[in-house]
């Protein structure tokens, strides 16, 4: 249990509210007792709530919760078994089904499921305490939901782990240890164009740059960004197209306030030294017999998104 | 897709890096748009410069939103192709059209003969009256009675079909005997039956042979009422026969095999199996849950075993033998104990209302089958369930105040089903179903009660 101090007056709404959100939550059927409901609610509340939050709020939000999934997670928390085969019967399925969809192959994702299913069950414990995943479910989203993210950080954290523990023989076999000495140094590209351009990015909304990054950086398709803002994904389309115009124009602005003419500007903006060097090592590199790029150096390119 | 130059991609990378991640719970509301306005624009802010928590959201999206629609009444696939569903409209109206202006004509003979033939209309009657009950007229013969006395410019395709098995090229009726006119056909097309009439079959005039071979073979089968008999045996005749003309004849072409067969077994009352209209045993019913009609009617004159049965039961025996073809889905409950079916390996899901198609259809039909006496009930609200089991196409689902479904064929039909034993009845909420196969299953519940059968639910026994 967390060992967050109750905040009075998120206290004194648990006990207005807990009677109805009790029963709402099927509490009793699933052997969860009033004191231990009231002290979730009290719990998850004051997680939320901070010392000006008024009791209107704090009462919103205690009624906004999902109690039924809620009193379901801690009670299988707290080793309840009747309330773990119920949650057996309704997620079981699914969470594979989700780790398959995450992780892509078959093997990795009972892997990742069966890791999850040990953290909800509670295999760690601390001071002698069986310590369950579930224990952190605040009911704020559905359970499932809960879950599918849950599994996604472990996947998200487990490939970075992954990614950054590349054995040495693997880089020798890619020919790192090939690799041509650096040419002469690169002249930096010119700093107005990097302060302009953060200039106009500094005026976009945060939902206008997460847009971008997920679409030029993540390589995300426009359905994925417009499911992930509950949108229509043509509206994530004109968002983009709407964007890519506007920077290259305010882009161009800012340069000009710098100093740069126009035509030089949208020079500067098409052609960047950095590729033309790029693309002399390409050609270099072609007549060696290592490969060229990694496959993660190709994918890192990939990543880079489209355009 | 409008690009954006290089610099703005490396000058979005290159932000500061973002702390203070949001935690699964706040990721999980803000997929799910459950968050405030002012805590949805924090989440925001930090999605735009850590692609970590970008990637987690977007993996932790669902696969797809499950359809939220009901499943519709099961039909055959072929009749849910728009154009082939009005093409049968169209062809009824024909056909009916069509049987108007038969009888039109057929009055109208009938009123210029009449006055030729009374001698020959008082032997036939009296033939008819002698006659024992008469067995079911075949589909097809009733339906070339139909079609007797077409005028002599007539051809089977003006008439037309809706009967898609007859392929009479010419029909021609012989007929010496006293017809019955009909009374008022209904064509339609049956469900599940290649031969099924939508409705009684019209009365019309026996073959020749007909006669003869129900005198012959009357002794054999026992008689079976019909009424078409009980008319004749009336003596009323005199508003429904028509006299024959003298001079016409008509001979009944069929290129079906079925139809010869079919008029070999017209005593028996039986109709030999067609392409889709078996006659279901009794084994049959019990397994799919339903009613035997009544022997009364399952033997009635009507030569099309669907037409008599209850449409839906036909349609529920046409959508089960369907379901066999059909593929097996996976099921699961969702979080707010709604049924949710498959087709798609996961990949989308739809909500099943066991409410929406039940396999009874009136509330007076009780399942006789023995050591399980259940009255279906068609109950409005949707339970909770807990648990779904499926072998195949034979599923059952139970959930809150002890309710159990079962579906047949995966799910399209739902019985609900009532478990008792010896006086006791099953209490509390189903949490578990286990069915190691279709026979063998076991239900516990939340009051630690274990059922187990070891006949596809027909019996329960209580542990």
């Amino acid at each position: 249990m967390s060992s967050t101090k109750p905040i009075p007056a998120v206290q004194s709404v648990v006990n207005d509210v807990l009677a109805d959100l009790y029963a709402k939550g099927g509490c009793e059927k699933i052997g969860l007792a009033r004191e231990s409901f009231a002290a979730i609610l009290c719990e998850v509340g004051s997680k939320q709530a901070t010392p000006a939050t008024s009791e209107n709020e704090i009462r919103t939000f205690l009624l906004s919760l999902r109690v039924d999934e809620l009193a379901l997670a801690r009670a299988c928390a707290a080793g309840n078994n009747s309330a773990w085969e119920v949650f057996l019967t309704r997620y079981r399925e699914k969470l594979y089904l989700s780790a398959l969809r995450i992780a892509r192959e078959d093997s990795a994702a009972r892997e990742l499921a069966d890791t999850l299913y040990a953290d909800l069950y509670g295999t760690n414990t601390r001071d002698g305490q069986r310590i369950s995943k579930l224990a952190s479910y605040t009911g704020r989203g559905s359970l499932e939901g809960w879950l599918r993210t849950v599994l996604s950080q472990e996947f998200v954290n487990r490939y970075r782990r992954t990614k950054r523990l590349v054995s040495l023989d693997e880089e020798s076999e890619e020919g790192v240890q090939f690799r041509a000495p650096e040419p002469e140094p690169v002249p930096p590209a010119d700093a107005r164009l990097a302060q302009a351009t953060d200039e106009a990015l500094a005026v976009l909304s945060d939902e206008d740059r997460m847009v971008l990054s997920a679409y030029y950086l993540d390589g995300r398709t426009l359905a994925e960004i417009a499911r992930i803002l509950g949108v229509h994904e043509s509206t994530i389309s004109r968002k983009v197209d709407k964007l890519a115009k506007s920077l290259r124009k305010q882009i161009v602005a800012a340069l000009g306030r710098r100093g740069m003419s126009r035509r030089q500007a949208e020079e500067a903006l098409e052609v960047d030294v950095r590729d033309l060097q790029l693309d002399i090592r390409r050609s270099l590199a072609q007549e060696s017999s290592a490969p060229a790029f990694s496959e993660k150096r190709v994918e890192a390119r990939v990543r880079e998104g489209p355009g | 897709m409008q690009s954006v130059p290089k610099i703005v991609r490396q000058r979005l990378k290159a932000a500061t890096p973002a702390s203070n991640h949001p935690d699964a719970n706040v990721l999980t509301a803000f997929a799910e748009r459950s968050l405030a306005e002012g805590e949805r624009a924090v989440v925001l802010e930090h999605l735009g410069r850590c692609s970590d928590c970008r990637d987690i959201v977007a993996l932790a999206l669902p696969a797809t939103e499950p359809v939220q629609t009901i499943v519709s009444p099961s039909r055959s696939g072929w009749l849910t192709w728009p154009p082939l569903r009005w093409g049968l409209v169209a062809a009824g109206v024909v056909a009916i059209a069509a049987l108007g202006l038969v009888q039109y004509q057929r009055g109208v003979r009938s009123q210029s003969i009449a006055s030729t033939a009374p001698a020959r209309f008082e032997v036939a009657a009296k033939e008819a009256r002698n006659q024992p009950l008469a067995p079911p007229v075949p589909v097809a013969t009733a339906k070339a009675d139909n079609f007797q006395s077409p005028p002599p410019s007539a051809s089977t395709d003006s008439v037309g079909a809706t009967d898609a098995t007859l392929n009479e090229k010419k029909i021609t009726v012989r007929a010496e005997v006293p017809r019955a006119s009909v009374p008022q056909p209904q064509v339609g097309v049956g469900r599940g039956s290649a031969l099924a009439v939508g409705g009684p079959l019209p009365h019309g005039p026996r073959l020749a042979n007909q006669w003869q071979q129900q005198n012959d073979t009357q002794k054999q089968a026992p008689a079976v009422p019909s009424p078409f008999a009980k008319q004749q045996a009336a003596g009323d005749l005199s508003a429904n026969m028509r006299v024959p003309a003298v001079s016409e004849t008509v001979a009944v072409e069929s290129q079906s095999a079925q139809l010869e067969t079919q008029t070999q077994n017209l005593d028996a009352g039986q109709i030999q199996d067609q392409p889709a209209a078996a006659l279901p045993s009794n084994e049959d019913y019990a397994r799919i849950g339903k009613a035997k009609p009544a022997a009364t009617t399952q033997t009635a004159t009507t030569t099309s075993p669907a037409s008599t049965m209850a449409a839906p039961i036909a349609q529920g025996i046409g959508s089960g033998a369907l379901a066999l073809s059909a593929p097996i889905p996976r099921w699961t409950i969702n979080s707010t104990g709604g049924l949710q079916r498959s087709f798609d390996q996961g990949a989308t899901w739809q909500a099943v209302n066991v409410n929406a198609n039940p396999a009874y259809f009136t509330d007076e039909t009780s399942l006789q089958i023995s050591g399980k006496t259940s009255q279906p009930k068609v109950r409005k609200i949707a339970p909770i369930f807990r648990a779904v089991a499926a072998t195949g196409i034979d599923v059952w689902a139970g959930g809150s105040g002890g309710a159990i479904y079962h579906s047949l064929d995966a799910g399209d039909h739902w019985t609900r089903v009532e478990l008792a034993s010896a006086g006791s009845t099953l209490t509390g909420d189903i949490v578990s179903l286990e069915f190691l196969d279709i026979q063998h299953g076991k239900v516990t519940t939340s009051t630690t009660e274990v059922w187990t059968t070891s006949n596809s639910g027909q019996t329960w026994q209580k542990q």
